[in-house]
């Protein structure tokens, strides 16, 4: 209870949630008296991270950074523009179909909505969109990133859950794509939101503009490829998506130059940095946890209440998406995947579905206030206020919500492409 | 003195990490040539590739720390007063100095048991205590950097450029 009341508090007052996972780590081994796990503190943050899978973490975020300095979300953008720009609201189907291709680059949330709102938005607000409906709507695509691979919230899982990174990837298209959809169609629906008439963007359709533009797929598709022949481990697949889009960025769009290197490889330690850390820390509290057997308690109360696979994962998911509001998606799953992945096997739900299934709830807290850290990235990028961004973002939260409670009702969604492929 | 040792501080971690992340980088995509095209995987890459990830991430912290981009929730500086929200952050930043030393005084008493020498790593038979050793020391750079910030950004001056968010 005091460790619960210390972790609220000193949330709220902005200490820094990595160094709030240790105070909460400290608070709990006093409150139990376990005083005695002070000493291995630093050793069990560092063996937290010390996971193969947990490579793959930087070299994705590379992939994202020399795709944001080289120019690529651009030419994304462009090549989105040419296949869904001449409908009405055409800057609103482009901001979900670049989110989605981006989506199957960069593999983390937060990264996407910071660079999303930051290129996109500003494009939308010149072509008279409003500025809330293209801050929300670029809020609420952001998500796209977790769930179409490569995914950050999938590697962390898979390296947690003892399963496969490559049938988890795999896994993510489908669902992934069922939310573009759903996203489509609210967009749809919002008419009153798009502009009557709308100024094209100037593209050059050259056929070699047009090709140079949907270079960048190769991305994707050298990680997809890579993963699925079993060629490549997630990580080798990384590995080989930077050179493709180092490659792509400094011979062929010639976007890239040396003096970028430090700037670029400086903003992957940073952003690696955040997650990795917050992983160690988030270990050392699930760790003190474990200790006082707090998960079987936590597992045992979750699985009284549930009576089928159906009603246990909308219940895990409620559980992950007040979680989700005051920790990282990492540090969500850290905690909770020990604790409840062997109660989903209980009730006969696949790993790999248990999977996706949390790492589409962890999202929905990333941008539901109070502290949804989405929120905050956007408003940083547009300065709009906490509840103009979730206003905008509202209806298609609702697309998103849905199409996870189809995805629960629907296991094949998330199992039925990894067992074709035999991952 | 003070900020100039701060920001020379900083300017090695950096380094060390691009170093760290550089060698990360190539070390991967070498194991893939090697597992694959030349039909002799690294032994090492693996273990060597976690000590790297753990070199940049911890020395990543410390960056973060010094820049003041750690990730935290700024919920209260709606309610309150731009004074007190100084305060507050002030309060919050001196917390994160006592909790980063209290990590460093954690493993200093950990390290100072012998027998956790003995234990080695399981290809390049390094002291596993050593990559701990490394861990911990830049646990004392980063609480510098934070004793720095602390000192710097003591709520009863005038607010300097850069205070932290």
């Amino acid at each position: 209870m005091i460790t619960l009341a210390t972790f609220f508090v000193f949330l709220l007052a902005g200490l820094p949630i990595i160094f709030l996972l240790l105070l909460a780590s400290i608070s709990f081994a006093f409150e139990r008296d376990a005083v005695v796990l002070f000493e291995t503190f630093l050793v069990q943050s560092v063996k937290g991270i010390e996971a193969t899978g947990f490579l793959a973490i930087p070299l994705y975020m590379l992939v994202g950074e020399i795709m944001n300095r080289g120019g690529i979300t651009e030419r994304l953008m462009r090549t989105s523009f040419r296949i869904v720009g001449g409908f009405r609201g055409g800057l609103a189907y482009v901001n979900v179909l670049t989110n989605a291709f981006a989506a199957a680059i960069l593999g983390s949330a937060t990264a996407q909505i910071a660079i999303m709102t930051r290129s996109v938005v500003p494009e939308m607000e010149r072509h008279g969109y409003d500025k809330r409906f293209a801050t929300g709507l670029t809020v609420a695509t952001g998500l796209l990133g977790p769930i179409i691979p490569p995914s950050m919230l999938m590697i962390i899982y898979g390296v947690l859950a003892y399963q496969s990174v490559a049938a988890l990837f795999i896994a993510g298209i489908l669902p992934g794509l069922l939310v573009t959809l759903f996203f489509f169609v609210t967009v749809g629906l919002s008419r009153k939101q798009l502009p009557a008439v709308e100024t094209p963007t100037e593209t050059a359709s050259t056929g070699s503009s047009v090709v140079l533009d949907a270079l960048p797929v190769v991305i994707p598709a050298t990680i997809i490829a890579g993963v699925v022949s079993g060629v490549m481990t997630p990580t080798e697949a990384g590995a080989i998506a930077c050179v493709v889009a180092l490659l792509l960025s400094v011979f062929i769009y010639r976007s890239l130059r040396w003096a970028d290197y430090v700037p670029v490889v400086k903003n992957v330690i940073l952003a690696s940095a955040s997650v990795v850390a917050l992983i160690g820390f988030a270990t050392l509290l699930g760790w003190v946890l474990a200790y006082e057997g707090v998960p079987r308690l936590l597992a045992e109360a979750l699985s009284s209440t549930a009576v089928g696979p159906i009603s246990f994962l909308f219940l895990v998911c409620a559980v992950v998406f007040l979680l989700g509001m005051f920790l990282d998606g990492s540090g969500v799953r850290i905690v909770i995947v020990p604790i409840l992945l062997p109660r989903a096997q209980v009730f006969g739900i696949d790993p790999i579905h248990f999977g996706v299934v949390l790492a589409v709830a962890t999202l929905t807290g990333l941008v539901s206030p109070p502290v949804g850290p989405g929120l905050y990235i956007a408003m940083d990028a547009t300065g709009l206020s906490l509840m103009q961004v979730f206003r905008g973002a509202f209806p298609f939260l609702v697309a998103f919500v849905t199409a996870l409670c189809v995805i629960i009702l629907f296991p094949d969604l998330s199992s039925w492409l990894p067992g074709i492929l035999g991952l | 003195m003070l900020s100039k040792l701060d920001r020379w501080l900083a300017r090695f971690e950096l380094g060390l990490a691009v170093c760290a992340m550089t060698s990360l980088v190539v070390l991967l995509i070498a194991q893939v040539i090697f597992r694959y095209l030349l039909q002799s995987p690294l032994f090492f890459a693996e273990e060597v590739a976690l000590l790297l990830l753990a070199i940049a991430t911890f020395c990543g912290l410390s960056l973060l720390v010094f820049e003041g981009k750690l990730i935290s929730v700024t919920f209260a500086a709606l309610w309150l007063s731009k004074k007190a929200d100084r305060w507050l952050r002030w309060a919050m930043q001196i917390m994160v100095l006592a909790l980063a030393l209290s990590l460093v005084v954690f493993a200093w008493r950990y390290l100072s048991v012998p027998w956790v020498w003995n234990e080695r790593s399981a290809t390049i038979n390094l002291p596993r205590a050593l990559i701990y050793a490394a861990v911990a020391l830049e646990m004392v750079f980063l609480a510098f950097h934070q004793a720095v910030r602390c000192v710097q950004h003591v709520p009863w001056q005038p607010e300097a450029q850069g205070t932290p968010t």
